[in-house]
């Protein structure tokens, strides 16, 4: 196998929180703790987790969008902590971005042209805009948007039809690594399908490696190689996506999966979503040893005491003491 | 244009909630925006009726429109009745009796629906107050029930907390208690668990399920989510572009759909249990815009099984077999019915 064109290596953000009392201690939320995983080239890993699991941080910590505590990200090799500005923004040509609210990410005051072309101007100074036009003209065809639309101001778009826009701006570049924080998330359901469908075309197209992120498991089912689980910002599991959907090994990952709506009305009447009991606890104060353990439902006091590691179970890669007992 | 059908002669009761040819029209510089067209409906007392479609379909419209919540432009006609009065141009006296009181409303976003300065038990004890002109210990005493009812924890502290000190989800159960004081006949709920996660998602679901044994309250549950209509539904009205395109049980709907627009909507839907790097059916092109509506079917520019006469004129709504019943002039057997999604 080729080594990774994104390695993630321990990484660790962590925001200081000062409370208002000046006597008061500062705490630390602790949003991404410690994860470490590779993306291949030309694979898309499914990136799954609640609100709040730290998901949207790591996306932009390794982008450099928020500053890393501690870890490395290494794009192609090369350790982007240790690059000067000017380096570090040579490479961030290679790794794109699309966010969650196409309309929200978009300069409502620039047209699309200018949307998509501003990559071109922030790199490559010198094009003519003769040129950076042809160019702006060649990725809207391969994302379904009109040549006549070029001139249009984002709100006279639709969600699905903004979020090409945002993904015309990803690509202009030709990155190798584009990560999608939640690119479907606020869209219709029959458009929902249309933006899933148009990222697997063009990353086979452009031989794109995708970070493909997303709240809930369904969503990443038809696009995903591998998904990763993320819990209070550690990894719970990390596996092949065929053993995610048809053997979880992680108690979270088996409810997340069980949790899922059924769009069968007789299934669901036999075996309704089945909800995990209680909510996410504060990152604040996570709880001690496996931060899974106040919602698991085989937690046993080993679990309170020692931090599981990840793990390799099979195939997966499993964050959980009983991993070999709970057979899924 | 024919009337829509009579249906439902099994349903012995008189329905709870009875719309006819409900329509709203919003008129914007100079444009008319038919939001709502000629929409029927039926509620029976202690029934979920799931109301599906895209945003713009005009479902959340169709719910405000039945009590008077539209916006000031917004033309309301056709006739709404509810417990045998009729709401529609009803004064305000009356729908202030009924609103909160007989119909609970529980909003998408629960953050936005609480008063951010107000208490959780002063918002809760509300609409006794109002409605039933309680005192104040006696409508705490019930707030503090209601909350148990939702499965809050520690339900006497939340009365003093307020909405920022709770997490989504239980701003949710709040919201869903509040729509509950006055043990209303129906709860409408409006894409309750779109802002929720799955697994918080699927507690709200089981709620709901639980507060329709319990109390026996009749449910319409807005909705685009197809999954959550599995779960909770009886009965399934699918809308589009402001128009009822396909009503039945929910058996009807999701194992013999009619409607192409039905199918193409369960078929864009992903499945844990489908394949993976299937590619998912996408519906091509986007919805109409609701101030310039194509002649005929509105969805007849987007539909895989689109005929010569499709644009002639609007299909009515006609039965199928009992109570289900479809817009559709397609009579021939739709590709992929017949086939589970699992």
């Amino acid at each position: 196998m080729s080594s990774p064109i994104l390695s993630v290596r321990d990484l660790r953000v962590h925001f200081t929180l000062h409370d208002d009392g000046w006597l008061s201690k500062s705490k630390t939320l602790r949003a991404v703790d410690g994860v470490s995983f590779d993306l291949n080239p030309g694979e898309t890993l499914g990136v799954v987790g609640e609100s709040g699991c730290g998901k949207s941080t790591l996306a932009r910590a390794i982008l450099g969008l928020v500053p890393v505590t501690s870890g490395e990200v290494r794009y192609a090799g090369v350790n982007l902590a240790t690059l000067n500005p000017e380096q570090f923004h040579e490479q961030r040509r290679h790794l794109q971005i699309i966010f969650q609210d196409p309309l929200a990410s978009l300069d409502p005051r620039m047209t699309v042209g200018q949307i998509i072309g501003e990559p071109l101007r922030a790199f490559f100074s010198r094009m003519s805009a003769d040129e950076r036009q042809s160019k702006v003209l060649a990725i809207m065809q391969h994302v379904g948007l009109l040549p006549e639309q070029i001139n249009r101001y984002p709100h006279e778009f639709s969600g699905g039809q903004a979020q090409r826009i945002g993904i015309a701006r990803a690509l202009i570049l030709h990155p190798d690594v584009v990560v999608c924080d939640e690119p479907v998330s606020a869209l219709d359901v029959s458009i929902k399908a249309q933006i899933v469908n148009l990222l697997g075309d063009l990353q086979s197209k452009f031989g794109l490696s995708l970070l493909f992120i997303a709240h809930d498991l369904a969503s990443v089912r038809h696009i995903s190689h591998r998904v990763l689980v993320l819990y209070l910002g550690k990894i719970m599991e990390l596996a092949p996506a065929d053993e995610i959907y048809g053997a979880p090994r992680h108690p979270y990952t088996q409810s997340l999966i069980q949790a899922v709506p059924v769009a069968d009305p007789q299934r669901a009447r036999a075996h309704p979503a089945k909800a995990l009991s209680g909510e996410p606890p504060s990152p604040i104060s996570p709880p001690s040893g496996c931060v899974f353990r106040t919602r698991c439902p085989y937690a046993v006091e080993r679990c309170a005491v020692e931090v599981p590691e990840l793990r390799q179970v099979g195939k997966s890669m499993v964050a959980c003491h009983l991993a070999e007992e709970l057979v899924p | 244009m024919t009337r829509s059908t009579r249906k439902n002669a099994d349903m012995a009761e008189t329905p709870l909630l009875e719309a006819r040819k409900l329509r709203v029209e919003f008129t914007t510089r100079g444009r008319v925006v038919h939001a709502v067209s000629d929409v029927d409906m039926d509620l029976a007392p202690g029934e979920v009726l799931a109301i599906v479609g895209e945003s713009g379909s005009g479902k959340s419209q169709m719910l405000l429109a039945m009590l008077g919540l539209t916006a000031q432009n917004a033309r309301v006609t056709g006739s709404v009745r509810f417990e045998g009065k009729e709401l529609v141009g009803a004064p305000e006296s009356l729908l202030n009796q009924v609103r909160g009181n007989r119909i609970g409303f529980v909003f998408q976003d629960p953050m936005t629906s609480l008063n951010p300065y107000l208490s959780i038990g002063l918002q809760l004890t509300e609409p006794l107050r109002v409605h039933k002109n309680m005192g104040k210990a006696a409508a705490t005493a019930q707030a503090v029930e209601m909350l148990k009812a939702v499965h809050m924890s520690e339900p006497e502290q939340r009365m003093h907390q307020f909405p920022h000190q709770l997490s989504g989800g239980m701003r949710q159960r709040v919201a869903i208690a509040m729509a509950l004081m006055c043990s209303p006949k129906i709860l409408i709920a409006d894409e309750p668990t779109t802002a929720l996660d799955v697994t918080v998602q699927a507690q709200v679901l089981s709620l709901l399920r639980e507060i329709r044994e319990r109390f026996g309250t009749a449910v319409i549950l807005v909705t685009h989510d197809l999954g959550v209509v599995a779960e909770l539904a009886d009965r399934v009205n699918v809308m589009y572009a402001g128009r009822n395109v396909e009503k039945g049980t929910a058996e009807d709907i999701f194992y013999r759909c009619r409607h192409p627009y039905t199918e193409a909507l369960q078929r864009s839907v992903p499945q844990l249990s489908q394949d993976r790097l299937v590619r998912l059916v996408a519906i091509e092109g986007n919805p109409p815009d609701p101030s310039a509506l194509p002649p005929g079917c509105a969805y007849a520019p987007r539909c895989f099984y689109r005929l010569e006469n499709c644009d002639q004129s609007v299909p009515p709504l006609e039965p199928v077999s009992g109570a289900h019943a479809k817009a559709c002039i397609y009579e021939g057997k739709l590709k992929y019915q017949g086939e589970t999604p699992a």
